[in-house]
Protein backbone atom coordinates (compact mmCIF):
# COMPACT_ATOMS: atom_id res chain seq x y z
CA UNK A 1 0.00 0.00 0.00
CA UNK A 2 1.40 3.35 -0.91
CA UNK A 3 -1.56 5.54 -0.08
CA UNK A 4 -3.27 6.45 3.16
CA UNK A 5 -7.03 6.13 3.34
CA UNK A 6 -8.85 9.32 2.47
CA UNK A 7 -12.02 10.67 4.01
CA UNK A 8 -14.86 9.27 1.84
CA UNK A 9 -16.64 12.50 1.01
CA UNK A 10 -19.24 11.06 -1.36
CA UNK A 11 -20.07 8.24 1.06
CA UNK A 12 -20.22 10.70 3.94
CA UNK A 13 -22.77 12.76 1.98
CA UNK A 14 -24.85 9.59 1.51
CA UNK A 15 -24.58 8.87 5.24
CA UNK A 16 -25.63 12.43 6.15
CA UNK A 17 -28.70 12.14 3.91
CA UNK A 18 -29.52 8.82 5.47
CA UNK A 19 -29.23 10.18 9.02
CA UNK A 20 -31.41 13.15 8.07
CA UNK A 21 -34.01 10.75 6.70
CA UNK A 22 -34.48 9.25 10.19
CA UNK A 23 -36.33 12.37 11.29
CA UNK A 24 -38.68 12.42 8.30
CA UNK A 25 -42.41 12.21 9.13
CA UNK A 26 -43.81 8.69 8.87
CA UNK A 27 -45.96 9.66 5.86
CA UNK A 28 -42.90 10.84 3.92
CA UNK A 29 -40.90 7.77 4.87
CA UNK A 30 -43.71 5.59 3.53
CA UNK A 31 -43.43 7.38 0.20
CA UNK A 32 -39.65 7.02 0.08
CA UNK A 33 -39.16 3.42 1.21
CA UNK A 34 -38.69 0.87 -1.56
CA UNK A 35 -41.93 -0.83 -2.52
CA UNK A 36 -42.86 -3.03 -5.47
CA UNK A 37 -44.20 0.08 -7.22
CA UNK A 38 -41.10 0.61 -9.39
CA UNK A 39 -41.63 -2.83 -10.94
CA UNK A 40 -44.91 -1.43 -12.29
CA UNK A 41 -43.26 1.82 -13.35
CA UNK A 42 -44.55 3.71 -10.28
CA UNK A 43 -42.62 5.80 -7.73
CA UNK A 44 -39.29 5.15 -9.43
CA UNK A 45 -37.45 7.46 -6.98
CA UNK A 46 -37.81 4.66 -4.44
CA UNK A 47 -35.09 2.75 -6.32
CA UNK A 48 -32.66 5.29 -4.83
CA UNK A 49 -34.42 6.56 -1.72
CA UNK A 50 -35.11 3.12 -0.25
CA UNK A 51 -31.39 2.75 0.47
CA UNK A 52 -31.35 5.99 2.48
CA UNK A 53 -34.19 5.05 4.85
CA UNK A 54 -33.89 2.91 7.96
CA UNK A 55 -36.20 1.39 10.53
CA UNK A 56 -34.49 3.13 13.43
CA UNK A 57 -31.26 4.65 14.74
CA UNK A 58 -29.59 1.30 15.55
CA UNK A 59 -30.36 -0.03 12.09
CA UNK A 60 -28.98 3.15 10.52
CA UNK A 61 -25.89 3.21 12.73
CA UNK A 62 -24.66 -0.28 11.83
CA UNK A 63 -25.40 0.11 8.11
CA UNK A 64 -23.81 3.54 7.78
CA UNK A 65 -20.73 2.64 9.85
CA UNK A 66 -20.12 -0.37 7.62
CA UNK A 67 -20.69 1.74 4.51
CA UNK A 68 -18.26 4.46 5.62
CA UNK A 69 -15.54 2.00 6.67
CA UNK A 70 -15.72 -0.01 3.43
CA UNK A 71 -16.16 3.11 1.29
CA UNK A 72 -13.03 4.69 2.76
CA UNK A 73 -11.04 1.99 0.91
CA UNK A 74 -13.07 2.14 -2.31
CA UNK A 75 -13.32 5.93 -2.47
CA UNK A 76 -9.57 6.28 -1.92
CA UNK A 77 -9.06 4.01 -4.92
CA UNK A 78 -11.81 5.38 -7.16
CA UNK A 79 -11.87 9.02 -6.17
CA UNK A 80 -14.90 11.07 -5.12
CA UNK A 81 -16.30 11.69 -8.62
CA UNK A 82 -16.30 8.03 -9.66
CA UNK A 83 -17.69 6.99 -6.28
CA UNK A 84 -20.49 9.55 -6.66
CA UNK A 85 -21.24 8.06 -10.06
CA UNK A 86 -21.29 4.64 -8.43
CA UNK A 87 -23.91 5.85 -5.93
CA UNK A 88 -26.00 7.19 -8.79
CA UNK A 89 -25.87 4.07 -10.96
CA UNK A 90 -25.87 1.09 -8.61
CA UNK A 91 -28.87 1.73 -6.26
CA UNK A 92 -31.55 1.08 -8.93
CA UNK A 93 -29.78 -2.13 -9.94
CA UNK A 94 -29.57 -3.25 -6.30
CA UNK A 95 -33.23 -2.34 -5.72
CA UNK A 96 -34.60 -4.11 -8.79
CA UNK A 97 -32.56 -7.26 -8.20
CA UNK A 98 -33.64 -7.29 -4.53
CA UNK A 99 -37.31 -7.02 -5.48
CA UNK A 100 -36.95 -9.74 -8.09
CA UNK A 101 -35.13 -12.15 -5.77
CA UNK A 102 -37.55 -11.54 -2.87
CA UNK A 103 -41.04 -11.77 -4.39
CA UNK A 104 -42.81 -11.52 -1.00
CA UNK A 105 -40.91 -8.40 0.03
CA UNK A 106 -43.37 -5.50 -0.01
CA UNK A 107 -41.26 -2.75 1.52
CA UNK A 108 -37.53 -2.37 2.02
CA UNK A 109 -35.32 0.10 3.86
CA UNK A 110 -31.58 0.08 4.50
CA UNK A 111 -28.16 1.04 3.20
CA UNK A 112 -26.80 -2.45 3.82
CA UNK A 113 -26.93 -3.51 0.17
CA UNK A 114 -24.72 -0.52 -0.64
CA UNK A 115 -22.50 -1.32 2.35
CA UNK A 116 -22.04 -4.95 1.27
CA UNK A 117 -21.35 -3.84 -2.29
CA UNK A 118 -18.68 -1.44 -1.01
CA UNK A 119 -17.27 -4.16 1.24
CA UNK A 120 -16.77 -6.53 -1.68
CA UNK A 121 -15.35 -3.72 -3.80
CA UNK A 122 -12.91 -2.92 -0.97
CA UNK A 123 -11.94 -6.60 -0.95
CA UNK A 124 -11.17 -6.23 -4.68
CA UNK A 125 -8.91 -3.27 -3.97
CA UNK A 126 -7.03 -5.18 -1.29
CA UNK A 127 -6.81 -8.33 -3.44
CA UNK A 128 -4.09 -6.70 -5.52
CA UNK A 129 -1.76 -6.96 -2.54
CA UNK A 130 -0.74 -10.62 -2.57
CA UNK A 131 0.00 -10.60 1.16
CA UNK A 132 -3.58 -9.62 1.96
CA UNK A 133 -5.34 -12.26 -0.12
CA UNK A 134 -5.66 -14.87 2.62
CA UNK A 135 -7.21 -12.53 5.22
CA UNK A 136 -9.49 -11.05 2.52
CA UNK A 137 -10.67 -14.55 1.60
CA UNK A 138 -11.26 -15.28 5.30
CA UNK A 139 -13.33 -12.13 5.75
CA UNK A 140 -15.36 -12.88 2.62
CA UNK A 141 -15.89 -16.45 3.84
CA UNK A 142 -17.09 -15.18 7.22
CA UNK A 143 -19.53 -12.86 5.46
CA UNK A 144 -20.84 -15.69 3.29
CA UNK A 145 -21.38 -17.83 6.41
CA UNK A 146 -23.35 -14.96 7.96
CA UNK A 147 -25.34 -14.56 4.73
CA UNK A 148 -26.15 -18.28 4.68
CA UNK A 149 -27.23 -18.07 8.34
CA UNK A 150 -29.48 -15.10 7.58
CA UNK A 151 -31.00 -16.94 4.61
CA UNK A 152 -31.63 -19.98 6.82
CA UNK A 153 -33.50 -17.81 9.30
CA UNK A 154 -30.81 -17.87 11.95
CA UNK A 155 -30.75 -14.07 12.20
CA UNK A 156 -29.65 -12.74 15.55
CA UNK A 157 -30.79 -9.67 17.44
CA UNK A 158 -27.60 -7.95 16.27
CA UNK A 159 -29.36 -6.92 13.07
CA UNK A 160 -30.74 -3.79 14.76
CA UNK A 161 -34.09 -4.32 13.07
CA UNK A 162 -37.25 -3.80 15.09
CA UNK A 163 -39.53 -6.73 15.85
CA UNK A 164 -41.70 -7.62 12.90
CA UNK A 165 -39.23 -6.49 10.26
CA UNK A 166 -37.60 -9.37 8.46
CA UNK A 167 -33.96 -9.34 7.49
CA UNK A 168 -33.88 -8.91 3.72
CA UNK A 169 -30.79 -11.05 3.16
CA UNK A 170 -31.49 -11.04 -0.58
CA UNK A 171 -30.37 -7.39 -0.66
CA UNK A 172 -27.04 -8.45 0.84
CA UNK A 173 -26.63 -11.23 -1.71
CA UNK A 174 -27.33 -8.75 -4.52
CA UNK A 175 -24.89 -6.27 -2.94
CA UNK A 176 -22.25 -9.01 -2.82
CA UNK A 177 -22.89 -9.83 -6.48
CA UNK A 178 -22.57 -6.24 -7.71
CA UNK A 179 -19.63 -5.70 -5.34
CA UNK A 180 -17.89 -8.74 -6.79
CA UNK A 181 -18.22 -7.30 -10.30
CA UNK A 182 -16.66 -4.06 -9.05
CA UNK A 183 -14.00 -6.06 -7.20
CA UNK A 184 -13.02 -7.86 -10.42
CA UNK A 185 -12.47 -4.49 -12.03
CA UNK A 186 -10.63 -3.00 -9.07
CA UNK A 187 -8.49 -6.09 -8.47
CA UNK A 188 -6.87 -5.74 -11.85
CA UNK A 189 -3.47 -4.25 -11.30
CA UNK A 190 -3.77 -1.61 -13.95
CA UNK A 191 -7.11 -0.35 -12.73
CA UNK A 192 -6.02 -0.28 -9.09
CA UNK A 193 -2.74 1.40 -9.93
CA UNK A 194 -4.53 3.95 -12.08
CA UNK A 195 -6.63 4.95 -9.11
CA UNK A 196 -3.45 5.40 -7.05
CA UNK A 197 -4.35 2.92 -4.31
CA UNK A 198 -2.17 -0.05 -5.07
CA UNK A 199 1.52 -0.17 -5.79
CA UNK A 200 2.20 -2.50 -8.68
CA UNK B 1 -103.32 41.57 62.27
CA UNK B 2 -106.09 42.05 59.75
CA UNK B 3 -107.33 39.44 57.32
CA UNK B 4 -105.52 40.99 54.31
CA UNK B 5 -102.15 40.87 56.06
CA UNK B 6 -102.75 37.30 57.18
CA UNK B 7 -103.62 36.19 53.67
CA UNK B 8 -100.57 37.95 52.20
CA UNK B 9 -98.19 36.35 54.70
CA UNK B 10 -99.77 32.96 54.14
CA UNK B 11 -99.41 33.33 50.37
CA UNK B 12 -95.73 34.25 50.71
CA UNK B 13 -95.09 31.30 53.00
CA UNK B 14 -96.86 28.91 50.60
CA UNK B 15 -94.93 30.28 47.65
CA UNK B 16 -91.64 29.81 49.51
CA UNK B 17 -92.55 26.28 50.44
CA UNK B 18 -93.57 25.42 46.90
CA UNK B 19 -90.47 26.96 45.39
CA UNK B 20 -88.21 25.33 47.96
CA UNK B 21 -89.93 22.08 47.24
CA UNK B 22 -89.26 22.51 43.53
CA UNK B 23 -85.61 23.16 44.22
CA UNK B 24 -85.46 20.12 46.47
CA UNK B 25 -86.91 18.00 43.70
CA UNK B 26 -83.99 18.98 41.45
CA UNK B 27 -81.37 17.93 43.99
CA UNK B 28 -78.91 15.25 42.75
CA UNK B 29 -77.76 12.79 45.32
CA UNK B 30 -77.52 9.65 43.18
CA UNK B 31 -74.49 8.00 41.55
CA UNK B 32 -74.07 7.48 37.84
CA UNK B 33 -72.21 4.47 36.48
CA UNK B 34 -71.02 3.44 33.02
CA UNK B 35 -69.27 0.15 32.49
CA UNK B 36 -68.30 -2.45 29.95
CA UNK B 37 -66.22 -5.47 30.84
CA UNK B 38 -64.09 -7.61 28.54
CA UNK B 39 -64.41 -10.50 31.00
CA UNK B 40 -68.21 -10.38 30.91
CA UNK B 41 -68.08 -10.13 27.13
CA UNK B 42 -65.62 -12.97 26.53
CA UNK B 43 -66.52 -15.28 29.39
CA UNK B 44 -70.25 -14.78 29.99
CA UNK B 45 -71.81 -16.63 32.93
CA UNK B 46 -68.47 -18.27 33.69
CA UNK B 47 -68.59 -20.15 36.97
CA UNK B 48 -64.95 -21.21 36.81
CA UNK B 49 -61.76 -19.56 35.69
CA UNK B 50 -61.38 -19.95 31.91
CA UNK B 51 -59.12 -22.82 30.89
CA UNK B 52 -56.65 -21.78 28.24
CA UNK B 53 -55.55 -24.54 25.91
CA UNK B 54 -51.74 -24.72 25.78
CA UNK B 55 -50.44 -23.92 22.34
CA UNK B 56 -48.30 -21.61 20.32
CA UNK B 57 -49.56 -18.15 19.46
CA UNK B 58 -48.38 -17.17 16.01
CA UNK B 59 -48.02 -13.49 15.20
CA UNK B 60 -47.49 -12.46 11.60
CA UNK B 61 -46.12 -8.93 11.41
CA UNK B 62 -47.12 -6.43 10.31
CA UNK B 63 -49.91 -7.34 12.70
CA UNK B 64 -53.46 -6.26 11.86
CA UNK B 65 -55.08 -4.90 15.00
CA UNK B 66 -58.70 -4.18 15.87
CA UNK B 67 -59.58 -1.96 18.79
CA UNK B 68 -62.99 -1.77 20.44
CA UNK B 69 -64.72 -0.94 23.68
CA UNK B 70 -66.16 -3.98 25.41
CA UNK B 71 -69.95 -3.89 25.11
CA UNK B 72 -71.94 -2.83 28.15
CA UNK B 73 -73.62 -5.72 29.93
CA UNK B 74 -76.66 -3.61 30.79
CA UNK B 75 -78.54 -1.38 28.42
CA UNK B 76 -78.07 2.32 29.11
CA UNK B 77 -74.72 2.07 30.85
CA UNK B 78 -72.56 2.48 27.76
CA UNK B 79 -70.54 5.47 26.63
CA UNK B 80 -71.99 7.29 23.59
CA UNK B 81 -70.66 5.76 20.37
CA UNK B 82 -69.27 9.03 19.08
CA UNK B 83 -67.22 9.47 22.23
CA UNK B 84 -65.96 5.89 21.99
CA UNK B 85 -64.80 6.47 18.44
CA UNK B 86 -62.92 9.64 19.40
CA UNK B 87 -61.18 7.88 22.27
CA UNK B 88 -60.23 4.86 20.17
CA UNK B 89 -58.95 7.09 17.37
CA UNK B 90 -56.68 8.72 19.94
CA UNK B 91 -55.25 5.33 20.94
CA UNK B 92 -54.93 4.35 17.28
CA UNK B 93 -52.98 7.53 16.50
CA UNK B 94 -50.35 6.59 19.07
CA UNK B 95 -49.68 3.13 17.67
CA UNK B 96 -50.42 3.37 13.93
CA UNK B 97 -46.87 4.38 12.98
CA UNK B 98 -45.20 1.32 14.54
CA UNK B 99 -43.49 -0.66 11.77
CA UNK B 100 -44.72 -4.03 13.02
CA UNK B 101 -48.33 -2.85 13.12
CA UNK B 102 -49.94 -3.23 9.72
CA UNK B 103 -53.23 -1.47 10.36
CA UNK B 104 -55.45 -0.55 13.27
CA UNK B 105 -59.21 -0.81 12.75
CA UNK B 106 -61.57 0.96 15.13
CA UNK B 107 -64.45 -1.49 15.63
CA UNK B 108 -67.81 0.10 16.48
CA UNK B 109 -69.47 -1.38 19.57
CA UNK B 110 -72.58 -2.19 17.57
CA UNK B 111 -70.66 -5.10 16.04
CA UNK B 112 -69.94 -6.60 19.46
CA UNK B 113 -72.82 -8.46 21.03
CA UNK B 114 -73.14 -8.32 24.82
CA UNK B 115 -71.83 -11.60 26.29
CA UNK B 116 -70.89 -12.62 22.75
CA UNK B 117 -67.75 -14.47 23.82
CA UNK B 118 -64.90 -15.47 21.56
CA UNK B 119 -67.35 -16.68 18.92
CA UNK B 120 -68.55 -13.11 18.42
CA UNK B 121 -64.98 -11.79 18.61
CA UNK B 122 -63.87 -14.19 15.86
CA UNK B 123 -66.77 -13.09 13.63
CA UNK B 124 -65.84 -9.44 14.10
CA UNK B 125 -62.13 -10.16 13.54
CA UNK B 126 -62.96 -11.90 10.26
CA UNK B 127 -65.24 -9.07 9.20
CA UNK B 128 -62.63 -6.39 9.88
CA UNK B 129 -59.71 -8.60 8.76
CA UNK B 130 -57.69 -8.29 11.98
CA UNK B 131 -55.49 -10.82 13.81
CA UNK B 132 -55.37 -9.20 17.20
CA UNK B 133 -58.08 -7.29 19.08
CA UNK B 134 -57.52 -4.80 21.87
CA UNK B 135 -60.66 -4.82 24.03
CA UNK B 136 -61.04 -1.78 26.21
CA UNK B 137 -63.01 -2.38 29.39
CA UNK B 138 -64.27 0.65 31.26
CA UNK B 139 -65.85 1.44 34.55
CA UNK B 140 -66.87 4.94 35.53
CA UNK B 141 -68.63 5.98 38.70
CA UNK B 142 -69.84 9.47 39.34
CA UNK B 143 -70.56 10.36 42.96
CA UNK B 144 -72.70 13.40 43.70
CA UNK B 145 -72.88 15.32 46.96
CA UNK B 146 -74.86 18.37 47.94
CA UNK B 147 -72.73 20.95 49.70
CA UNK B 148 -73.92 23.23 52.48
CA UNK B 149 -74.38 25.99 49.93
CA UNK B 150 -77.04 23.94 48.18
CA UNK B 151 -79.37 25.12 50.94
CA UNK B 152 -79.53 28.36 49.00
CA UNK B 153 -81.20 26.61 46.06
CA UNK B 154 -84.53 27.32 47.71
CA UNK B 155 -84.08 30.97 46.82
CA UNK B 156 -84.39 30.00 43.11
CA UNK B 157 -81.75 32.61 42.30
CA UNK B 158 -79.32 30.40 44.24
CA UNK B 159 -80.05 27.53 41.89
CA UNK B 160 -78.56 29.61 39.11
CA UNK B 161 -75.54 31.10 40.84
CA UNK B 162 -74.58 28.89 43.79
CA UNK B 163 -72.33 25.91 42.96
CA UNK B 164 -73.82 23.66 45.59
CA UNK B 165 -73.61 20.29 43.79
CA UNK B 166 -70.24 18.56 43.99
CA UNK B 167 -69.33 15.64 41.78
CA UNK B 168 -66.44 13.21 41.82
CA UNK B 169 -65.94 11.15 38.63
CA UNK B 170 -63.67 8.12 38.94
CA UNK B 171 -62.81 6.33 35.70
CA UNK B 172 -60.86 3.20 34.95
CA UNK B 173 -60.12 1.88 31.47
CA UNK B 174 -58.21 -1.30 30.79
CA UNK B 175 -56.99 -2.43 27.38
CA UNK B 176 -56.56 -6.20 27.05
CA UNK B 177 -54.92 -7.34 23.81
CA UNK B 178 -56.07 -10.76 22.60
CA UNK B 179 -54.79 -12.93 19.79
CA UNK B 180 -58.06 -14.01 18.20
CA UNK B 181 -56.87 -17.31 16.70
CA UNK B 182 -55.34 -18.69 19.92
CA UNK B 183 -57.71 -16.74 22.25
CA UNK B 184 -54.64 -15.80 24.24
CA UNK B 185 -54.27 -12.63 26.27
CA UNK B 186 -51.02 -11.12 25.01
CA UNK B 187 -50.79 -8.19 27.39
CA UNK B 188 -52.92 -5.59 29.14
CA UNK B 189 -52.55 -2.09 30.49
CA UNK B 190 -54.75 0.17 32.67
CA UNK B 191 -55.52 3.87 32.71
CA UNK B 192 -57.28 5.77 35.46
CA UNK B 193 -58.50 9.26 36.18
CA UNK B 194 -60.35 11.23 38.82
CA UNK B 195 -62.19 14.44 38.02
CA UNK B 196 -63.70 16.58 40.76
CA UNK B 197 -65.85 19.65 40.39
CA UNK B 198 -68.96 21.48 41.37
CA UNK B 199 -71.80 23.15 39.59
CA UNK B 200 -74.96 25.12 40.04
CA UNK B 201 -78.22 23.25 40.21
CA UNK B 202 -79.39 24.27 36.76
CA UNK B 203 -76.03 23.56 35.10
CA UNK B 204 -75.50 20.28 36.89
CA UNK B 205 -76.59 18.01 34.06
CA UNK B 206 -74.29 19.64 31.50
CA UNK B 207 -71.35 19.96 33.91
CA UNK B 208 -71.55 16.36 35.05
CA UNK B 209 -71.80 15.12 31.45
CA UNK B 210 -68.69 17.12 30.55
CA UNK B 211 -66.92 15.77 33.63
CA UNK B 212 -67.72 12.19 32.63
CA UNK B 213 -66.36 12.83 29.12
CA UNK B 214 -63.26 14.50 30.59
CA UNK B 215 -62.84 11.50 32.90
CA UNK B 216 -62.69 9.10 29.96
CA UNK B 217 -60.38 11.44 28.08
CA UNK B 218 -57.96 11.64 31.00
CA UNK B 219 -58.12 7.88 31.61
CA UNK B 220 -57.27 7.16 27.96
CA UNK B 221 -54.41 9.67 28.16
CA UNK B 222 -53.15 7.69 31.14
CA UNK B 223 -53.69 4.40 29.29
CA UNK B 224 -51.61 5.22 26.20
CA UNK B 225 -48.15 5.39 27.86
CA UNK B 226 -48.98 2.35 29.99
CA UNK B 227 -49.98 0.43 26.88
CA UNK B 228 -46.76 1.46 25.11
CA UNK B 229 -44.70 0.28 28.07
CA UNK B 230 -46.57 -3.03 28.20
CA UNK B 231 -46.08 -3.49 24.46
CA UNK B 232 -42.34 -3.04 24.89
CA UNK B 233 -42.31 -5.53 27.76
CA UNK B 234 -44.28 -7.98 25.60
CA UNK B 235 -41.76 -7.60 22.77
CA UNK B 236 -38.94 -8.40 25.19
CA UNK B 237 -40.88 -11.33 26.63
CA UNK B 238 -41.51 -12.71 23.13
CA UNK B 239 -37.78 -13.31 22.68
CA UNK B 240 -37.77 -15.88 25.46
CA UNK B 241 -41.41 -17.04 25.45
CA UNK B 242 -41.63 -20.15 23.32
CA UNK B 243 -45.43 -19.97 23.32
CA UNK B 244 -45.34 -16.90 21.08
CA UNK B 245 -43.91 -17.28 17.60
CA UNK B 246 -43.29 -14.56 15.04
CA UNK B 247 -43.69 -15.65 11.42
CA UNK B 248 -43.41 -13.52 8.33
CA UNK B 249 -46.65 -13.29 6.41
CA UNK B 250 -46.72 -13.28 2.64
CA UNK B 251 -45.85 -9.73 1.78
CA UNK B 252 -43.48 -8.69 4.55
CA UNK B 253 -41.42 -5.61 5.32
CA UNK B 254 -37.73 -6.19 5.09
CA UNK B 255 -34.73 -4.26 6.24
CA UNK B 256 -31.26 -4.58 4.88
CA UNK B 257 -29.14 -4.62 8.00
CA UNK B 258 -25.56 -5.82 8.16
CA UNK B 259 -25.66 -5.58 11.93
CA UNK B 260 -22.72 -5.57 14.27
CA UNK B 261 -21.13 -8.47 12.38
CA UNK B 262 -21.01 -6.33 9.22
CA UNK B 263 -19.31 -3.47 11.06
CA UNK B 264 -16.69 -5.86 12.47
CA UNK B 265 -16.01 -7.44 9.05
CA UNK B 266 -15.58 -4.01 7.45
CA UNK B 267 -13.27 -2.99 10.28
CA UNK B 268 -11.33 -6.19 9.60
CA UNK B 269 -10.76 -5.10 6.00
CA UNK B 270 -9.45 -1.68 7.03
CA UNK B 271 -7.28 -3.17 9.76
CA UNK B 272 -5.55 -5.26 7.08
CA UNK B 273 -4.34 -2.06 5.41
CA UNK B 274 -3.02 -0.76 8.71
CA UNK B 275 -1.18 -4.01 9.42
CA UNK B 276 0.27 -4.09 5.90
CA UNK B 277 1.65 -0.57 6.19
CA UNK B 278 3.76 -1.45 9.21
CA UNK B 279 7.44 -2.03 8.32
Amino acid sequence: MNTSLRWPRASFAVAVMSVAAISLPAAWATQLELTRGPLDGLACWQLWSGHLLHFGPTHALTDLLTLLIAASVVETALGTRRTTLLYCVTPPVLSLLTLLTAPQLTTYRGASALAVMMGFAAGGVLWRDVGLRVPVVLIVALFLVKLAGDAAGAATDLSGLPTGIALAWQAHAVGALIGSVLALHLARGTAAARYGMIST
Amino acid sequence: MNITALLRNSAIACALLVLAGCASLWHHTDTHTQSGSAVEYLFPDAKQAPQMAPGVTTLRPPVKVGIAFAPAAQWGTAIPEQQKTLLLEKVKGNFASLPYVGKIEVIPSSYLRAKGGFANLEQVARMFDVDVVALVSYDQVQFVDNGVLSMLYWTIVGAYVIQGDRYDVQTMVDAAVFDVASKKLLFRAPGTSRIKGSSTLVNYSEASREARAAGFDAAVNDLVPNLKAELERFRERMKTDSSVQVVNRAGYSGGGSVGLAGVLLALGLVTLIGLRRRP
